[in-house]
C-alpha cells in the first residue's frame, strides 16, 4: 500500500503495483450466499454430503430418505451418480431428485447447485440433500450455501484420513463414521479418530453408525430433525 | 474418418486430465478475477501477479503455478510473471494468548493444549497484487 496516503497504489516509474487482496474463490462465495437466500425463501434446510468414493454416501442417503420421508418433504440433488439408475431408485420413493452431470469435474460448486435447485419443486421441499462428488479434497474449497456440511468417513478407508485430508474435516459441521459393523475387521481406533477430528475441528459433531445394521442410525436421523427444527424456529 | 477420430482422442484426454485437476478450477477463478480487475486499467498490461496461498488452503502451489502458466495464454496474465507467496498455518490461543506456527492442520494450542484457538493465517487464497505497465 502507498505509504503517503494508503491509496493502494505504488508508483515505480511507469510501473504500477496495485494491491488488490481479492479472494480467489469470491465468485463461488457470492453464489453460495445467493443459494442460501433461495433456501431460506422456501424455508428449505439444505445438507451437503461429502466423502471419498465408496464410503457409502448413496446407501446412507437411501436409508436416510426411508427414515425421514414419511415425516418430511424431501428433495435430492445428486452430483455423485455414475448412472441415472440410482436417481431412479430415489425417484421411485416419490422423492424429487435432480441429477447434475458434471462430466469430469471433481467437486460441485455453488453455481451447479443453483442451476440444479431450479429444476426441483422448491415450494414442496423441507429438507434438501446434496450428494457431492466422491472426493476428499476439492469439495472442501467450495461452499454451496447449504446449512449443514457432512463428511462421511468409512471404517475401511482407514483411520489416517483426517490427518491426511484435514481440510474437508475442517469445513464439516458433522462427521459420520460409517460402516462401523466392519470395525472388528480393520485396524480402526474409533476413539483415536474422534480425537484426531476434534484437533482439526473442535466444533464438529461426530456420529458413528452403520447403515447396514442400523447401529447409530437413529442418532443421525435425530440430529437432522433437531437441526431442522432449530432452523425453522430461527426463521419464524 | 477413422483418422480424425484418432486425432481427437489425445486432445480430449489431455483436456480431461486438466479438467480433473482441482487447480484448473482455481485457475478459472483467478483469470475471472483478473479480467474483472483489469477493466479498471485500460491500456495497461499486467507484468506481475502476486498470490498469497495458505499452506492449508487446499491448493498445491506447484500444481497451481503449472496450471496458471499453461492457461494464462490468451488472458490478461499472458505476459505476467506469476509469484506465489506461501503462508504458514498460524494460530492464536484464546486461552493463553500465545501464537504458534503449525506444520500440520491441528488447531490445538501447543503451549496449553487448548482447543479454543483462532486461525490467524494459512487458509487464504488471495490475489495480492497486480503489477501494471503501459502497453
Amino acid at each position: 500500500m502507498c505509504k503517503e496516503c494508503g491509496c493502494g497504489i505504488m508508483d515505480d516509474s511507469d510501473k504500477k503495483a496495485v494491491e488488490v487482496f481479492e479472494d480467489i474463490l469470491k465468485y463461488n462465495k457470492f453464489q453460495a450466499r445467493h443459494n442460501k437466500e433461495h433456501f431460506e425463501e422456501h424455508k428449505i434446510y439444505a445438507i451437503n454430503l461429502m466423502s471419498a468414493p465408496g464410503s457409502g454416501k448413496t446407501t446412507l442417503l437411501e436409508k436416510t430418505l426411508d427414515g425421514l420421508k414419511d415425516k418430511y418433504r424431501i428433495g435430492v440433488i445428486e452430483g455423485d451418480l455414475e448412472t441415472e439408475r440410482d436417481a431412479e431408485r430415489i425417484r421411485q420413493k416419490g422423492i424429487p431428485v435432480y441429477q447434475i452431470t458434471t462430466g469430469s469435474a471433481c467437486h460441485l460448486d455453488a453455481a451447479l447447485v443453483h442451476k440444479a435447485m431450479h429444476h426441483l419443486p422448491l415450494d414442496q421441499i423441507e429438507i434438501l440433500f446434496v450428494e457431492n462428488i466422491g472426493n476428499l479434497v476439492c469439495p472442501s474449497n467450495y461452499e454451496l450455501g447449504t446449512h449443514l456440511n457432512v463428511t462421511l468417513l468409512s471404517v475401511p478407508e482407514g483411520e489416517d484420513k483426517p490427518e491426511k485430508y484435514p481440510l474437508i474435516f475442517k469445513v464439516s459441521d458433522l462427521v459420520l463414521i460409517t460402516k462401523i459393523d466392519l470395525l472388528p475387521y480393520f485396524d480402526f481406533n474409533l476413539d483415536k479418530v474422534k480425537e484426531d477430528i476434534k484437533k482439526i475441528n473442535p466444533k464438529s459433531h461426530i456420529i458413528a453408525l452403520s447403515a447396514k445394521t442400523g447401529e447409530g442410525f437413529e442418532d443421525w436421523l435425530n440430529f437432522i430433525e433437531n437441526k431442522f427444527n432449530e432452523y425453522r424456529q430461527k426463521l419464524s | 474418418m477413422a483418422q480424425s477420430v484418432f486425432l481427437k482422442i489425445p486432445q480430449v484426454s489431455f483436456f480431461q486430465e486438466y479438467a480433473e485437476m482441482h487447480e484448473y478450477f482455481i485457475v478459472q477463478n483467478i483469470l475471472r478475477t483478473v479480467e474483472d480487475l483489469v477493466k479498471d486499467y485500460p491500456g495497461k498490461k499486467v507484468t506481475k501477479a502476486v498470490f498469497l496461498i495458505g499452506k492449508f488452503s487446499g491448493v498445491e502451489p506447484e500444481l497451481l503455478k503449472t496450471a496458471l502458466e499453461f492457461f494464462k495464454k490468451g488472458s490478461p496474465l499472458e505476459d505476467a510473471e506469476i509469484v506465489l507467496e506461501l503462508e504458514d498455518l498460524k494460530i492464536k490461543c484464546l486461552d493463553c494468548g500465545k501464537e504458534a506456527t503449525k506444520e500440520k492442520w491441528d488447531i490445538t494450542c501447543p503451549f496449553c493444549g487448548s482447543f479454543n484457538t483462532k486461525v490467524v493465517s494459512g487458509e487464504e487464497m488471495f490475489l495480492k497484487t497486480l503489477e501494471l505497465e503501459e502497453e
